[in-house]
Order: C-alpha cells, then sequence, then structure tokens
C-alpha cells in the first residue's frame, strides 16, 4: 500500500512556517476566507453519547490522540472516544453515507477530501477558526495555523480541511554509498549528469523510483523541474489549467530530462517494475545512489533500514541557468475536518482545538517527530534523519504543492499513466505534453468539474 | 365435480409446499444476488459519490462517459487478452496434465499430488510470490537470465519484466494460469474418468489409440466439462482483480488495467465516482454474461447426440 500508511518522521521540534517568506500559496474557488463572526462553542450541555473521534492509524500510531481524548474528557468532565484504523477513510465513508460521522477526524490519505466537502459533509471552519486558540484569551485560532498551508484546505473563500502535520517530498541519496566513493549530492542537474557516469562506473546507479506508483516520479523529477524551469507560475498555470501550460517550454525540458537521463542509463534497471517498498530497499543497499522520496523514508523504511547506512534528505537538483528558487519544496497535508453532520459538533471543534494547541502540538512533535503547521513551536530536539529535512524547510524562500491531483483526478491519473509511459520510452517528451495538455483541456471545459485556483 | 375440486385442492397444496421449501433458497439469493444486482444497476444511474445521501439521476449519462472513455476500453481491451491468452494456454496445459494424471506410473502420482497445491495458496500470496520471482534484481528469471545474454521476447530488461508494457500483461496472465490451472485439471480429469469404460474398450478394439483416440473419443466426450472450464476462466477472468492490484496496480501506462482494478479505482480509491463504478460493474457482468451466453451458443450442440 501507499507510503503515507506508514508515516512515522520520529521526533523532531517544530519549525516555524511563519516568516520563511514562502510565494506559494493557494487560492481556491474565490477570495481569501472572509472575516466571521466567531462561535461560542457550548460546552455546557452535555453531549448526547461520547465525543468520537477516528482518526488514520498510520506511522503516528492513535495513542497521541487516546491519550489527548482521556485529558480533554478529564479536563471537560466528557467521555471522549478515539478510535484508529490503518484504513480509516474505507470505515469512515459508510459513517458518512449513514449521515452518522464522529465529532472529530482525521480520514488518512485514501479520502477523497473534496467530494466530502461538495456533498456538504464538511463543517467550514472560519467561525471557529475567529475564535482564541484553545487556553488562549486573545487572538485567533486563524493565527496559530501557518496561512500557505491553511489555504491549502480552502474553497470557495470558506476554510474547510485543517491541516495538522506536514509531509516534505524531495530526494534522499546514501550518504553511505556517497561517502565511500567521494561524491558529493548533485545540487543541479548539469552535475547529476557529470557525476551519473562515475556512478555507474562503480556500479552504482544514480537513481531508482517507485514505478508502480508514478507519482513519486512527478513529485520528484517533473514538477521540481517545471518549477526550476519557469518558476513557480509555470507550475501554478499547470495547476489552474491554463491553457497550454502542461505543453509550455518548462514542461518539455522537464520531460525532456527524465527522457535524457532515461537514455543515459542513469536510473537503475527495472525500477518501473518496483513498488516503493522494493525501490527503496535497492536504495538503501546501495543498488542505487539516490531517490525521489518524502521525509517519512526512514519510518517507512525502519524495520528494513541495514545497520550502518545512513541516508539524507536533499533537494531534487535544479537547472543551472533555470528562473526558479533553488530552495523551492514540495509540502503536503494530511487534513483533519469536522463533519458537518457531526452530533456533538462543538466538542469534535473543541477537542480539535485542543491538539492544537500550543503544549499538545510540541508534545507531538516530539513524541512523533514531524514538522507541524502549527505555528511558534521551535526548540525541541531533532532526530538526526530529519535534521536536513528541518534545515531546507526552514531555508525555503518557495514552499510548494501539488493539489490539482486531488481537485482533477483524471489529469491526475493522466499524468501517472504517461509518467510510466515516458519512462519506459514508449512516448517522446513531445507527446507526453500532448497527452497531459489533452487532458488538462478536458477537464477545463469539463463544466461539472469544479475549478480551483492557485496563485 | 367433486373429485375435480378434490384434485385441484391437492395440486394447490402440492404447490405451496413445494413454495415453501424452495422459498429460504430463493429469499436467500434474492437478497444477496438479485437485489445487489438490481441495486447495482439502480446506482449506476446516479451522479453519486458514495459519501453522502446526496445523489442525482442523469440517466445513462456514466454509461456515455464510460463509452467515451480510454481507459475503460482499454481495461476492457486487457480482460478480452487475458481471456484469449489464459483459456488458450489453460486448455492445453489443462488437458494434457489432466490425461498425465490418469495414469498410475510415478510421474501420474506426482503430479496428482502437486497439480492443487497452488490453488491452496491465497491469491494474495500469489501475487506476492510472482511479484518476487519477477523482481529484476532479486527474482528467478531476469537476475539467471539477463548476464547470459538470453532475452525474452517482449521483455525489455531495462525496465523489468513488470515494467514493460509488452511483458507485465503476459506476466500477469501467467501468474493467472499458474494460479488456476490447478482447478482446470481437476474438473477435465473428472472429466476424462466420467468417460465410459466399455466406450474406451471399444475405442480401443477398434484400434483407435494415442492421438486419434483423443481426437475421436476423449474430446467428443467432454464437451460439457470444457463447457464449464470455458466459462469458468471466462468469468474467473472478467473478476480479475487482486493479482492486477497487487502486482501492476494496472500499471505501465494502463497495459495491465482491468475492468474491475479499474473500477475500484473509480469507486473507492482514490475517487468517488460511486455512479460511474457501478456502471462499470454492470458493463463488466453484461459482457461476462455476453461471453457465457456465447459460450453456450457454440457448445450447445451435444457431439455424441449429433452423432446418431
Amino acid at each position: 500500500m501507499k507510503i503515507q500508511q506508514t508515516l512515522a518522521l520520529a521526533s523532531i521540534s517544530l519549525i516555524a512556517l511563519a516568516g520563511c517568506g514562502s510565494k506559494a500559496s493557494t487560492k481556491s474557488g474565490s477570495s481569501d476566507s472572509a472575516p466571521v463572526e466567531a462561535a461560542r462553542l457550548d460546552l455546557t450541555t452535555p453531549p448526547s453519547d461520547a465525543v468520537t473521534v477516528k482518526v488514520f492509524k498510520g506511522g503516528y500510531g492513535d495513542d497521541f490522540f487516546i491519550q489527548a481524548g482521556k485529558e480533554y474528557g478529564e479536563q471537560h468532565n466528557v467521555k471522549v472516544d478515539v478510535e484508529g484504523d490503518p484504513h480509516m477513510w474505507d470505515r469512515l465513508k459508510p459513517d458518512f453515507l449513514a449521515g452518522n460521522p464522529p465529532d472529530c477526524a482525521w480520514p488518512g490519505w485514501g479520502m477523497d477530501y473534496w467530494a466530502l466537502v461538495y456533498d456538504g459533509q464538511v463543517e467550514p471552519m472560519d467561525k471557529y477558526l475567529a475564535m482564541p486558540a484553545y487556553g488562549q484569551t486573545t487572538g485567533t485560532w486563524r493565527d496559530t495555523f501557518d496561512p500557505q498551508l491553511l489555504k491549502l484546505g480552502q474553497y470557495d473563500g470558506k476554510q474547510y480541511l485543517m491541516p495538522y502535520h506536514v509531509n516534505l517530498n524531495g530526494w534522499w541519496y546514501n550518504k553511505t554509498v556517497f561517502t565511500k566513493h567521494g561524491w558529493k549530492p548533485p545540487k543541479t542537474v548539469e552535475e547529476l549528469l557529470a557525476l551519473a557516469p562515475k556512478m555507474k562506473a562503480a556500479g552504482v546507479a544514480p537513481l531508482t523510483y517507485q514505478g508502480k506508483y508514478p507519482y513519486y516520479m512527478l513529485y520528484g523529477f517533473l514538477y521540481p523541474w517545471v518549477i526550476s524551469d519557469g518558476g513557480l507560475q509555470a507550475w501554478n498555470d499547470c495547476q489552474n489549467l491554463k491553457p497550454g501550460a502542461w505543453k509550455s517550454r518548462s514542461m518539455l525540458r522537464a520531460a525532456q530530462t527524465i527522457a535524457q537521463l532515461r537514455d543515459a542509463g542513469c536510473f537503475m534497471g527495472g525500477s518501473l517494475s518496483l513498488d516503493h517498498i522494493q525501490s527503496e530497499t535497492e536504495f538503501l543497499k546501495g543498488k542505487a545512489g539516490m531517490i525521489p522520496c518524502g521525509t517519512w523514508l526512514y519510518s517507512e523504511m525502519e524495520n528494513a533500514w541495514p545497520p550502518g547506512v545512513e541516508a539524507e534528505f536533499m533537494l531534487p537538483p535544479v537547472y543551472a541557468n533555470g528562473k526558479g528558487d533553488p530552495t523551492a519544496l514540495m509540502v503536503a497535508i494530511e487534513p483533519f475536518i469536522i463533519p458537518s453532520k457531526a452530533k456533538n459538533k462543538d466538542y469534535g471543534v473543541d477537542y480539535f482545538r485542543y491538539i492544537t494547541s500550543k503544549d499538545k502540538a510540541l508534545q507531538f512533535v516530539e513524541e512523533k517527530g514531524t514538522l507541524m503547521a502549527i505555528k511558534g513551536l521551535e526548540g525541541a530536539i531533532y532526530p538526526p534523519y530529519l535534521q536536513k529535512p528541518a534545515e531546507l524547510f526552514q531555508n525555503a524562500k518557495t514552499k510548494w504543492h501539488s493539489e490539482y491531483r486531488f481537485w482533477y483526478p483524471d489529469l491526475g491519473k493522466e499524468a501517472e499513466k504517461a509518467m510510466a509511459a515516458l519512462l519506459a520510452d514508449d512516448i517522446t517528451p513531445e507527446q507526453f505534453c500532448d497527452r497531459l495538455e489533452a487532458k488538462a483541456e478536458e477537464t477545463r471545459n469539463d463544466p461539472k468539474i469544479k475549478k480551483h485556483k492557485v496563485d | 365435480m367433486r373429485k375435480g375440486a378434490t384434485l385441484r385442492t391437492v395440486i394447490a397444496s402440492k404447490r405451496r409446499f413445494a413454495l415453501l421449501y424452495l422459498l429460504p433458497a430463493v429469499a436467500f439469493y434474492g437478497f444477496f444476488v438479485l437485489w445487489p444486482l438490481v441495486s447495482a444497476f439502480r446506482l449506476s444511474l446516479y451522479d453519486f459519490t458514495g459519501l453522502s445521501s446526496r445523489r442525482s439521476f442523469t440517466g445513462f449519462s456514466n454509461y456515455d462517459k464510460l463509452f467515451h472513455s480510454k481507459d475503460f476500453f482499454q481495461a476492457l481491451g486487457n480482460n478480452i487478452w487475458l481471456l484469449v491468452f489464459c483459456l488458450g494456454i489453460v486448455i492445453v496445459f489443462a488437458m494434457l496434465i489432466a490425461h498425465a494424471v490418469q495414469d498410475d506410473t510415478p510421474f501420474g502420482k506426482f503430479l496428482r499430488a502437486v497439480y492443487l497445491f497452488p490453488q491452496v495458496l491465497s491469491l494474495v500470496i500469489v501475487a506476492m510470490l510472482w511479484t518476487f520471482i519477477l523482481h529484476p534484481n532479486l527474482g528467478l528469471i531476469q537476475p539467471l537470465l539477463q548476464p547470459h545474454g538470453i532475452s525474452l521476447p517482449g521483455v525489455d530488461y531495462a525496465h523489468g519484466i513488470l515494467g514493460s508494457a509488452s511483458s507485465a500483461r503476459p506476466a500477469v496472465g501467467l501468474t493467472f494460469i499458474w494460479y488456476a490451472l490447478g482447478f482446470y485439471v481437476m474438473v477435465l480429469a473428472a472429466g476424462i474418468r466420467g468417460i465410459p469404460e466399455d466406450v474406451k474398450e471399444a475405442a480401443v478394439l477398434d484400434g483407435a489409440s494415442g492421438l486419434s483416440r483423443f481426437r475421436k473419443v476423449t474430446w467428443p466426450l467432454i464437451w460439457s466439462v470444457r463447457r464449464i472450464v470455458v466459462i469458468h476462466v471466462a468469468i474467473a477472468i472478467m473478476n480479475t482483480f487482486a493479482i492486477v492490484r497487487l502486482m501492476t496496480d494496472g500499471g505501465p501506462d494502463g497495459a495491465t488495467e482491468v475492468t474491475l482494478s479499474y473500477l475500484y479505482k473509480r469507486g473507492f480509491s482514490p475517487d468517488s465516482f460511486y455512479g460511474e463504478a457501478a456502471a462499470i460493474g454492470v458493463l463488466n457482468f453484461a459482457v461476462a454474461m455476453l461471453i457465457t451466453l456465447a459460450v453456450i451458443m457454440l457448445f450447445r450442440r451435444d457431439p455424441t447426440e449429433a452423432r446418431r
């Protein structure tokens, strides 16, 4: 199954997202959320039954949320039932369908969040975000979140999806292999192409990838190179379905670079047939020197990590002459939601307020090890494998995301299929761009598909 | 008058009695088979995510969308391709093995002992096992053949057996065959064993042996079993899901996508086009029914009857 399931970045302190000067932002539907009157939570009426919280039990487990439920229950003299499941999205679908959803939910990566939003199943959070944060009397809850990450959950001027932790996407290099041969991780595509023959001569494939799940190659190769060549706008144009964006010069150059690496034998043989565990195993065994993967690599491979092997996160190499920001970094969230038909909605909101309070968020950082969407948590200690991601996160002038895949599933699927075909040398870079542009046009012209906008 | 009334009463009472006995089975079948089929068809006429009770009737627009979907036809085409590929190989090999297991030779006994082994395994285990066998670095095929410069038709070692569009589909088909063959051997072997001894003896006395005995006696006499095998393979291929989901996830570039793996993606994860997924299910059912009917039509003549 997909990797997010096993996400468990061990302990790491928080880096405030604020003030990073990020250029990326998402504006879905209309404009930013208009000021709204703060909600008043009714926590004096006892809940109809226990307050129910359902969470994805992936790499982070469910113990943190269960413990938080106990604490919250004691503070408010209510019973809080927290339940975790590795396939929580599957468990939640019949609950939503039957009109019996929990009071607060973290469905996990398999949920089609936007379909839930369009179906009116997700409560807009704006009036709640206008309240003070948990345990505070001043300021707003909204101000405790990174605004750019909040924007990933907005549609039509309303906040629906709430960020909690943050995943970063990039590459990893096998530090043990690199150190042994005296290689340096390439910062530019040109350096990568120069290093590749040396790596091959030493019997190490420069790169492998998770061929069975082509979105890894889209996140790791294609999109970063589009941004490197044409700047963030070139990528945002693609997400905004701007005519011609998917066959722009930058898209073509990125696709050509992938074809160039393929033809130069930079990819480990057979990579296209491997899933994430198999390819990451080959990478850790030193068969390949680098792999595109998110910050969850360590937790995903913890049990199969060969002793003595070190791997470090790195940014995908950029074009030396590219217009884009060389510090650009891809971020992603796995949202929490408050179901609109929750029976004890106010308690559900308040439970989520509780776990996003500074103390609890800091505890999550230190116990589970991840970057968070909540600001002001600096000071905790990073585990070694997350020091580099945290540093890159702090230094990134541009943070970008790939949300179109969730907005427009058909386009996302076509991009994955075309990526596999390009890597298999079944289509040319030009055909790759044509396929995606055609699908983008089809999406753009389909009035039934609700449109989002990034700016 | 009175006699007639009594007879009618007896018949009516017998009918009631029969109906009473049939009722549990009919109710069970109706509730668990017919009702879901009707429900699926009904759902296929709606725009429905499966995430809320909100749904809107859209007539046949889900079908219209599928009839214009390259991905759907690619998946359906892969089903048909797998059906033809697997059916041919299954019939030939299952027939050969079914003959071999009739004999009491050591080889026949050995085959009898092992031919059902793959059936004992869960399909999930089979898919995992073959994923490893076909692994480019750790497997039993590519690492053994590639260093000696031995190539296999359609296989591009640079992308791996499951990574090349030309080899992934046959690989999925062969995995299915490896798993399912034992079952068809069992069915055909039972069919061969069911040929009356006197017919076999008569054939021997008439001098029929070897291939001619097979062609003139065995093959025609197991026509009903052959029909069952063909229908069963067709339904099994139209129901293929786990092997594809686990081995290739439909890739590369849709080369191994089948209708049910496509249905899963559209209806359950990652998409929520539940109405469209129901339409895929209905079409899959219709195609399976059409194939079954075609097979029944093609194989309907009993050759033993025809000869009279």
